[in-house]
């Protein structure tokens, strides 16, 4: 599958940034490194990235820049967990997690009093999981499994959590990216998460739910 | 953490497994087995650590080895220092012989002597007077470059961009200078505000692009504006 690619300079007309702000949000891991893509081209080396994600970041950051310090920022979009414990009914009230994710996961871990970051981002990723209508319940509890397991070795890293089928027997890897996998035919994807995605749309999530309860505060 | 106050001190030769400590001073000849973390770790002499370092304070003189990574606020080297694994600290200082197996990563860099590093290279700022070999990108918002012998990046990238020729010493000093090969090479060098003295490199991209003394580039792309001083030689040259 061949991505759509931009080369830097013409981002740097279209979005209107300098080489400064890009080198700088580059350091500040603002733009994951995979997406800095080397090619040598007949005028020499070129560097590419895929044009809907960078345009759709460079977007991003720009809007955030108004509110926050470019660590901040670096802060939401890292792959690195946050500091955040929320209670089970918290994070049922506030949606971060749906009603059914939150059962699978208390099913398997009984009742847990609290809900660290790597918690929650696993039922999220549950949930997102269950929403594709592509797996059963009793399927998602591997993500939950995999995640718990091996969540914590990541250290940072992004991957790709893969969930397989053969003969209705179902497996689940966990994949640190980037990376390849190829598979045998008749097995099938069932679904694909990427972890940096949720992690970044949970840490969203969150800071929204920390700005309204300071704001409640006040 | 539990503050504990526990000083570990080596003279003459001895050697540590390594923990948790307040001070670390080693003098002679000193061997630490395991990681360590502390608020300051003094070195002279040669020394060996082959666990990872975490302190506040780093100062070594003499020849000192890591073995590991090392995570420090403030670094001060003298002498030779080497990195096996990756270094991170906030303000670096290094003077002699510095060489990092993997990245290096700093908001402040100010070496004088010669740095060699084995994968990239980021700041803030970024001052070298002396030599410096870096096999990956340096990313810097602000890029210093005297020149007193050979210097490499394989990527030069940042905001402000400026590298010239270091001052003649005098009598022997002017002697030895003129002998010294005094240029940085580089695959591509991309900024805003470049100037570039006695350098070599492929391909130049940059808002405002100088070119002086002694330059061979193969290729300037430019938004701005470009110069072109002395017997430097560009032989493409394109505006964006």
């Amino acid at each position: 599958m061949e991505e759509d690619l931009i080369t830097k300079k013409e981002l740097l007309q279209l979005t209107n940034i300098s080489y400064g702000q890009l080198y700088r949000w580059k350091r500040k891991k603002l733009i994951p490194e995979e997406w800095f893509i080397r090619k040598a081209t007949f005028t020499g080396q070129e560097t590419f990235f895929p044009r809907d994600k960078i345009l759709g970041r460079i977007d991003k950051i720009k809007n955030m820049k108004a509110g926050l310090s470019l660590d901040e920022i670096a802060d939401q979009m890292s792959a690195h967990p946050i500091d955040i414990n929320l209670s089970p009914k918290e994070a049922l009230e506030q949606n971060i997690v749906s009603k059914t994710a939150s059962r699978v996961f208390n099913e398997q871990y009984l009742q847990v009093k609290s809900l660290s970051f790597p918690d929650l981002l696993t039922i999220y990723m549950v949930d997102k999981a269950l929403q594709t209508g592509t797996l059963s319940i009793e399927e998602s509890q591997l993500i939950s499994q995999t995640m718990k397991a091996y969540y914590p070795l990541l250290n940072g890293r992004n991957a790709e959590l893969v969930m397989l089928r053969k003969y209705g027997m179902t497996s689940c890897l966990l994949q640190v990216l980037p990376g390849e996998i190829f598979i045998e035919q008749s097995t099938t994807i069932v679904v694909r998460l990427n972890v940096a995605t949720y992690t970044e749309q949970l840490k969203i999530k969150l800071s929204e739910l920390r700005r309204t309860s300071n704001a409640n505060r006040e | 953490m539990q503050t504990v106050s526990k000083d570990l001190k080596i003279s003459g030769s001895g050697s540590a497994g390594g923990g948790l400590f307040d001070s670390v001073e080693i003098s002679g000849s000193g061997k630490i087995n395991g990681d360590i973390e502390s608020q300051s770790f003094k070195s002279s002499g040669a020394s060996k650590v082959y666990g990872r370092l975490i302190t506040k304070v780093l100062k070594v003189s003499g020849s000192t080895c890591f073995k590991n990574d090392i995570e420090a606020k403030r670094a001060e080297a003298s002498g030779s220092l080497s990195v096996d694994g990756h270094m991170q600290c906030r303000f670096l200082k290094a003077s002699g012989y510095m060489g990092i197996g993997q990245y290096l990563v700093a908001e402040a860099i100010d070496v004088q002597g010669r740095l060699k590093v084995g994968a990239y290279c980021s700041a803030e700022t970024f001052k070298s007077r002396g030599s410096f070999d870096i096999h990956g990108l340096l990313n810097a918002d602000r890029v210093e470059v005297r020149l007193y012998h050979r210097c490499y990046a394989q990527e030069i990238g940042g905001g402000t961009i400026e590298v010239k020729r270091g001052r003649k010493g005098f009598g022997l000093g002017k002697f030895i200078h003129s002998l010294l090969n005094k240029e940085l090479s580089a695959e591509l060098i991309e900024g805003d505000e470049i100037y570039l003295e006695n350098t070599i490199a492929k391909t130049v991209r940059g808002n405002h692009v100088h070119i002086g003394q002694g330059c061979q580039i193969d290729c300037v792309e430019y938004r701005s504006d470009i110069q072109v001083t002395g017997n430097g030689q560009v032989k493409k040259s394109e505006k964006l």
